[in-house]
């Protein structure tokens, strides 16, 4: 034999040389790779913030949103943008398609915000807009809880340095604060004192601005040294601020600011107030800080560097009484996912390796079980090299391939033994004949799987680009597998196999029962399917009207993208009447929390009053909606692990409603919303209609309509719109004749007012160190406020209002202008640039295209009363699985044409493939019945089972087939032929079905996201195999040409 | 083994289509779904009851005294003193002084200033009165002494006459004795005329003796009535120097000598915009206090007492060219808890106090384009319903509904944003 055959397959030096590679590399991999539960996907998307303080949402929508979509509609590789223009900002979300390279989506989207920054109107103070990267998901991967009996500024000090620190950090993004209260020099004017002296709040204002400088005024050059001349004006103390002279009256009577205002160095207005429970402790309240990381940061090693961070800020002048608590990481999480389905892989690698005892010699068994820990590592190191984390897509990946890797070991050593022992070969002999025998049936069976798999990348979108690493790993599986079995397993197998050469071999129990089954099929299979053409074509169509019929149930299965997955995060956003107070929320939260704190499978509950929980706000379109805001409450969940609870966690959270019902029986005007991620990549809800027209009034009306309809369809839960409730407000319309008379403008009216109802920063005060310095805030004391800070509570109390005239007299506002209510939409919604409203749900029970079948009639009868102009568009899920399972469908076409090409290079006929290939709907068969008995719905990881499953059957059928062609050019007859190459193939079939079947359960029973996929191979196998052995010797018997039979019997 | 499974392999599709066909009726079972009960939207509501509601209308202005007298020195001069008290303290600011009383020309003494000359003044001028009154006399005597003369020279000249028209005496004796009859009748002329000389001299006299009397009586300060001295810009031995100031209260007050004010009757003036003079009238109350926290705290407990109070004196029926505003006068009498005088006070005037009305709190309406509406619920369909009511007078707290709603109506008062007409709610809460 030749030098190089005898170099690669008998020698050892190369193999050892390999594996030792493979190991090294594999267990780097595993341990330096960053663990993730899903992969980061990555997606291109952003959100373009803009802030024009004190402009109206309208004129955020014309002059500042228009101008930025104008620029973005334009942009290539843009999927979809949304925008709201709110009271003094305006926020667009865009997504890029999944695909598009980050950088240069950024760079893209960059250069369109500054071509649109050019038109904004100039000198009206717009801020330079700020655009954030996005990840898909939003979340917090650590969070911190600052709580104690001390001082509130010590509090806010403390937590303000904490954020400095973490968000130094190079792989946090940003550590998020709640419940901080930040401390101001509040100068609050009493209007008694101000309208006694006649003067104007802006002399205030103008007086604090101008006193509050620090100026360099240039140099002094002396003969010998230079001097740098700088006044030092900017406030240093309180009493400096306080004893600011305003104006003479006089010689003897000066009125200094402290005697018209209140100056304080205080906490500022409370916005929002967080608390945290652990294990159903009473709730401490503090502040809260979330940490978020990089797109595509490691994790754990975030963790690792916060809670080190932490602890060293801990040891260094840390105030007594304070306590830096860390309530919630995903590390836990993650790891115990990790854990999960790790240990569905380990499973399967042992059920693999007693299958194989059974099947083989131990001998063999242990060189074929050996080789797949080998070859897993194998594929980590390459994924680690290509540059993906190591999280459970990848797992499932090898989990998925786990079977079909194990075919070719079993192959190889199964050849090796038949040489050795049967031929009684010489070792080396044995290598070089089984490498002869089986490499090309084992490539080519490899890469049909491999061709079934590669469409798979294709798929596009979100989906497409979260599950591609699967067909990636499965990919690399294979191919790595070969190498192993051929270059590995194959020269080192001489340390196991050769001494047992020497022994008798004993028929293993396995083999006599094979044997026992071989007999028995070959006889049915002549008796019954072979007898004639007849039982033949029987047979067929048999099968054939059952795939028929399969199909026929599968149109009844439901069908969703995906299933839902344990998961040990819940966020609950509730939400009050639009002008509830702080304490208003504060009842509700403790009502809701005393429930929650309760149950015994919530580890941790983080309350947020104020503001909305983190974990509502993962997906990229609550980016747009406001995240503070006096009637809003949030709660995030952590929910034990799962095997300390009952449930999973989404059957909880029908309970959590009751729970919320039942607690909040008291509250008038709440709507609540659960967000439980789960298995879905993208986190917005699954049921989404735009309506689509020009005039807000008309779609708020319209969208009414359409949440009334969407409550009484069973299964929708939550229904919501992204508008919100209208906002009432006070149109002043100045009368301008009377503004004249006073010698005011408008700008002068507007500004004075604004100084009375709002407490806008007017300037900074110095402090010491490099701490930010504190803002000065210039407010009116209002008497309904009793000596807390904010604006006025009443109505009524505008007619409390003055407006210094230009010659010191006080005028009454309302000589000075008239008001009206008006209701105003809240935000100005855009979707892809029009003017849209969004109405949501989310599914209980059912699932979204359930609901939105449900809807549709209703819709179509309600636009018809819809003035011209105004239409509707499905999103969410449904729109989304349309997409990916078109794409899906055409992955799989182009799948078995690819198949079908190679197996006619194969079998150099266009008629055996084409059997081949028959297979497939048998096993789809098998898969849809399955289904349908099982009430599984159809999920995006069912169309991936069933993609994945083609490979996989063709496999069986390849077998067959060529060994059909193999007894015909031994001579069989074609009735033989058909029966022998059925029967003798029995057992490596059933066999490699077994091995795959059962690498499967494990996955299967663990995650309920995975079962569909699971048993979409299991079912679909199991019926092919069967089906197989029946329906293939049956139509080789009836389509092969005789002429070729007897061709090969005369030759 | 192969034996029984030769034979009992018809069982296996025979199973499955038993299981197929269980399954299916299964599914046709469970697609009879209901469609979605929602559940009836939890509302907080108020039971409209009849009402009082409190119209204010919100001012401001300086307290004032409605008795307030600049006293001034009318000429300069040396403070020769300034009055003192029973202990022999000065009077200063803050001491109560009296003003005539029965009948009596003036009130207290306040102060006084250099007089000397006035007094001497006035000594000369009574000197002069009286030299003149002797004058008088003498001039009596001599008109006396010419009427007396007279009666002679008229009863010679009788005489005479008689004799001449005897024609005892000659014509030239004749006339003699005319011309002294003449002459006597033209001394008692002169003599009169002398005297009413001297009257009007005396008259004239006596009257700048007045004058400088009055003049030693101005260098005195009196309390023009009951009051108390709020400013005393005068000090013993400076001189004072009237001034010719402005009207202005302010520079008044600045330059005066004394300042008495009757505080037992104090008047806030305030200017007020036309569309809220119309609601004011005489009479109404109104409630004073130095700022507005302590008014509003008064209103939402109910509690006036500490609250000083005074009534609509006056509303001015014209427009004030200067500010185009109505001045509207308050008067506090009895009713003041601490007020000073010259305190600037917010003034809340009570315009309107409407009974049996029915009101709501703003935060139970809702506005469609400007026109306010409610829900109402019933609480026996469990359905709201959206009432169109037209607002009236505004409170503080409350606003008054003049349409749309009735006693005993519930109102939904929050979750209204949830609510459409006809909708299905549930009171909760409260």
């Amino acid at each position: 034999m030749s030098p190089l055959l005898r170099k690669l397959f008998v020698e050892t030096l190369l193999a050892r040389l390999l594996l030792a590679l493979v190991l090294v590399s594999g267990l780097m991999a595993y341990t330096g790779m960053v663990r993730e539960n899903y992969p980061d996907l990555d997606i291109p998307s952003a959100v373009v913030t803009t802030v024009w303080p004190g402009a109206a949402p309208e004129q955020i929508e014309k002059q500042v949103t228009k101008y930025l979509e104008d620029e973005i509609n334009g942009l290539r590789g843009l999927d979809s943008y949304s925008s709201g223009s709110y009271n003094s900002y305006s926020v667009i979300s865009v997504e890029f398609d999944a695909d598009m390279s980050k950088v240069e989506a950024m760079g893209l989207l960059r250069a369109a915000v500054d071509k649109a920054q050019a038109k904004f109107p100039s000198d009206a103070g717009i801020e330079k807009p700020d655009i954030e990267e996005m990840s898909m998901s939003n979340m917090p991967v650590i969070s911190f809880s600052l709580s104690g009996p001390v001082d509130d500024l010590l509090l806010s000090d403390t937590a303000s340095r904490l954020q400095d620190e973490m968000e130094g950090l190079p792989l946090v993004k940003s550590a998020d604060i709640s419940g901080l209260r930040e401390k101001s020099l509040h100068v609050e004017l009493n209007p008694s004192r101000m309208h006694e002296l006649g003067l104007s709040p802006l002399l205030v204002l103008n007086r604090l601005q101008a006193a509050n400088t620090d100026m360099a005024w240039g140099e002094f050059e002396a003969d010998k040294n230079t001097f740098n001349l700088y006044m030092a004006g900017r406030f240093e103390s309180l009493q400096q601020v306080e004893q600011l002279p305003l104006l003479r009256r006089g010689d003897d009577h000066t009125v200094r600011l402290g005697d018209i205002a209140n100056v304080s160095l205080r906490l500022d207005r409370e916005t929002s107030r967080t608390f945290f429970s652990m294990d159903g402790s009473d709730y401490q309240p503090g502040v809260t800080l979330d940490i978020k990381k990089l797109p595509g940061a490691d994790s754990f090693a975030v963790i690792d560097q916060t809670l080190a961070l932490a602890q060293q800020f801990q040891q260094q002048n840390w105030p007594a009484g304070l306590t830096l608590t860390h309530i919630s990481d995903d590390g836990e999480i993650i790891e115990q996912s990790f854990n999960y389905i790790s240990s569905s892989m380990q499973q399967a690698v042992v059920i693999v390796f007693l299958v194989l005892m059974l099947l083989l010699t131990w001998r063999e068994a242990l060189v074929a079980g050996l080789a797949l820990p080998v070859s897993i590592l194998g594929v980590l190191a390459v994924m680690a090299v290509v540059g993906y984390s190591f999280n459970s897509m990848i797992m499932i990946g090898l989990v998925l391939a786990l079977g079909l890797m194990v075919d070719v070991f079993i192959l190889v050593m199964e050849g090796m033994h038949e040489n050795l022992y049967v031929r009684k070969q010489s070792f080396g002999e044995a290598a070089v004949s089984t490498v002869k025998q089986f490499l090309l049936p084992a490539v080519a069976g490899q890469l049909t799987t491999i061709l079934a798999m590669v469409p798979m990348m294709m798929v596009g979108g979100i989906d497409g680009k979260f599950i591609r690493i699967l067909p990636i790993t499965i990919v690399v599986t294979l191919l790595l597998s070969l190498l192993v079995a051929f270059l590995i397993c194959i020269p080192l197998s001489r340390y196991v196999l050769e001494s047992g050469a020497r022994q008798t071999p004993h028929t293993l129990p396995i083999d006599r029962l094979t044997d026992t089954m071989k007999t028995g099929l070959a006889n049915w299979l002549r008796r019954y399917v072979v007898a004639s053409r007849w039982y033949s074509v029987a047979w067929v169509g048999l099968a054939f009207s059952l795939f028929v019929a399969a199909v026929l149930l599968a149109g009844l299965l439901p069908s969703l993208m995906y299933l839902e997955s344990d998961d040990r995060k819940i966020g609950v956003s509730i939400e009050l009447p639009p002008d509830a107070t702080l304490e208003q929320s504060q009842q509700v939260a403790d009502k809701a929390g005393a429930f929650l704190r309760q149950q015994d499978w919530i580890e941790k509950v983080v309350v947020y009053v104020g503001a909305k929980s983190p974990m509502t706000m993962a997906g990229i379109r609550d980016a747009l909606l406001p995240s503070e805001s006096s009637n809003l409450v949030g709660f995030s969940l952590t929910l034990q692990p799962k095997e300390q609870r009952e449930m999973l966690s989404f059957d909880y959270l029908p309970l959590i409603r009751d729970g919320l019902d039942k607690a909040l029986a008291n509250e008038a005007g709440l709507t609540y919303k659960l967000v439980h991620i789960g298995g879905n990549p993208d986190t917005s809800a699954p049921v989404q209609i735009d309506l689509i027209g020009a005039d807000y009034a008309t779609l708020i009306g319209q969208a009414a309509e359409l949440k009334r309809g969407l409550q009484a369809v069973p299964g929708a839960t939550d229904v919501a719109d992204n508008l919100g409730p209208v906002l009432h407000e006070l149109r002043f319309h100045a009368r301008p004749e009377m503004l004249s008379f006073h010698g005011l403008d408008e700008a002068e009216l507007a500004r004075q007012i604004r100084v009375a109802m709002s407490d806008d920063e007017v300037g900074y005060y110095k402090v010491a160190g490099i701490a930010d310095d504190l803002k000065i805030r210039l407010s009116v004391d209002w008497p309904s406020r009793q000596g807390n800070l904010g604006g006025p509570r009443h109505l009524s109390e505008l007619g409390m209002l003055q407006v210094a005239g230009k010659s010191g007299e006080t005028v009454s506002l309302w000589q000075l202008a008239d008001f009206e209510v008006v209701d105003v939409p809240r935000v100005y919604v855009h979707r892809n640039g029009l003017r849209a409203v969004t109405v949501m749900a989310q599914t209980d029970g059912r699932t979204a295209t359930e609901i939105v079948n449900d809807i549709t009639p209703v819709l179509q009868q309600m636009q018809q009363q819809w003035p011209a102009g105004y239409h509707y568009r499905l999103g969410g899920e449904v729109a989304k699985s349309g997409k990916s399972y078109g794409d899906m469908g055409a992955a799989f076409v182009i799948a078995m044409l690819g198949v079908y090409v190679l197996l006619t290079l194969m079998f150099n006929s266009f008629l055996q493939p084409a059997i081949i290939l028959l297979v497939v709907p048998l096993a789809m068969t098998g898969t849809f019945l399955g289904y349908f008995l099982s009430a599984t719905p159809m999920t995006f990881s069912g169309m991936i089972g069933i993609v994945s499953l083609a490979g996989i059957a063709v496999n069986n059928g390849i077998v067959l087939i060529d060994t059909m062609n193999q007894h015909l050019k031994a001579g069989e007859s074609l009735h033989d032929a058909a029966v022998l190459g059925a029967s003798d193939r029995l057992r490596p079939i059933i066999s490699t079905s077994l091995t795959t079947v059962l690498s499967l359960v494990p996955l299967a029973i663990s995650d309920p996201t995975w079962f569909p996929l699971c048993m979409a191979i299991i079912y679909g196998l199991g019926a092919s195999t069967v089906t197989a052995i029946v329906v293939v010797p049956a139509l080789f018997y009836l389509l092969t040409p005789r002429k070729r039979a007897e061709q090969t019997l005369v030759s | 083994m192969s034996v029984p499974l030769r034979r009992t392999w018809w069982l296996l599709p025979v199973a499955l289509v038993v299981l197929l066909v269980y399954r299916w009726l299964q599914l046709q079972g469970s697609e009879e779904l209901q469609p979605q009960v929602q559940p009836p939207v939890k509302v907080e509501t108020i039971q409209v009851v009849p009402q009082t509601l409190t119209q204010w209308v919100f001012a401001e202005g300086t307290v004032q005294a409605s008795r307030k007298a600049y006293l001034n020195f009318e000429s300069s001069g040396r403070v020769e003193r300034i009055a003192r008290l029973a202990d022999g303290s000065q009077l200063r600011e803050g001491i109560r002084v009296f003003g005539p009383v029965d009948g009596a020309r003036h009130g207290q003494l306040l102060a006084q200033i250099d007089s000397r000359d006035n007094y001497e003044n006035v000594q000369s001028l009574e000197a002069q009165l009286q030299s003149m009154r002797a004058q008088k006399r003498e001039a009596e005597a001599r008109l006396q002494q010419a009427e007396n003369e007279q009666q002679l020279s008229d009863a010679n000249f009788a005489r005479s006459q008689e004799v001449f028209e005897t024609g005892a005496i000659s014509r030239k004796d004749f006339d003699r004795e005319k011309t002294s009859n003449l002459n006597a009748a033209t001394a008692v002329q002169v003599a009169q005329t002398a005297v009413s000389q001297i009257d009007s001299q005396i008259r004239r006299a006596v009257a700048e003796l007045n004058r400088a009397t009055i003049a030693l009586e101005k260098t005195s300060l009196f309390a023009p009535f009951d009051g108390v001295i709020t400013a005393m810009n005068i000090r013993e031995q400076n001189y004072f120097y009237p001034s010719r100031s402005g009207n202005n209260d302010r520079d008044q007050e600045a330059s005066a000598a004394i300042v008495v004010v009757d505080d037992a009757s104090l008047e806030v003036s305030v200017e007020l915009d036309t569309r809220q003079a119309a609601l004011l009238q005489e009479g109404q109350r109104v409630m004073l206090a130095g700022d507005d926290a302590a008014l509003y705290k008064a209103e939402q407990q109910a509690d006036f007492s500490q609250i000083s109070e005074g009534r609509v004196w006056s509303v001015s029926p014209a427009i004030n060219l200067q500010s185009r505003t109505q001045r509207v006068r308050v008067r506090i009498g009895d009713g003041n808890r601490g007020l000073l005088e010259g305190q600037y006070v917010r003034a809340w005037i009570e315009a309107r106090v409407l009974t049996d009305i029915v009101a709501i709190p703003i935060h139970a309406l809702s506005f469609q384009q400007g026109q306010p509406f409610v829900f109402v619920l019933n609480t026996a369909s469990g359905k709201v319903e959206r009432r169109d009511v037209t607002l009236g007078a505004a409170g503080l707290q409350l606003l008054q509904v003049s349409d749309g709603l009735q006693p005993g109506d519930e109102v939904v008062s929050r979750g209204q944003h949830l609510l459409v007409d006809g909708a299905d709610a549930v009171a909760v809460g409260g």
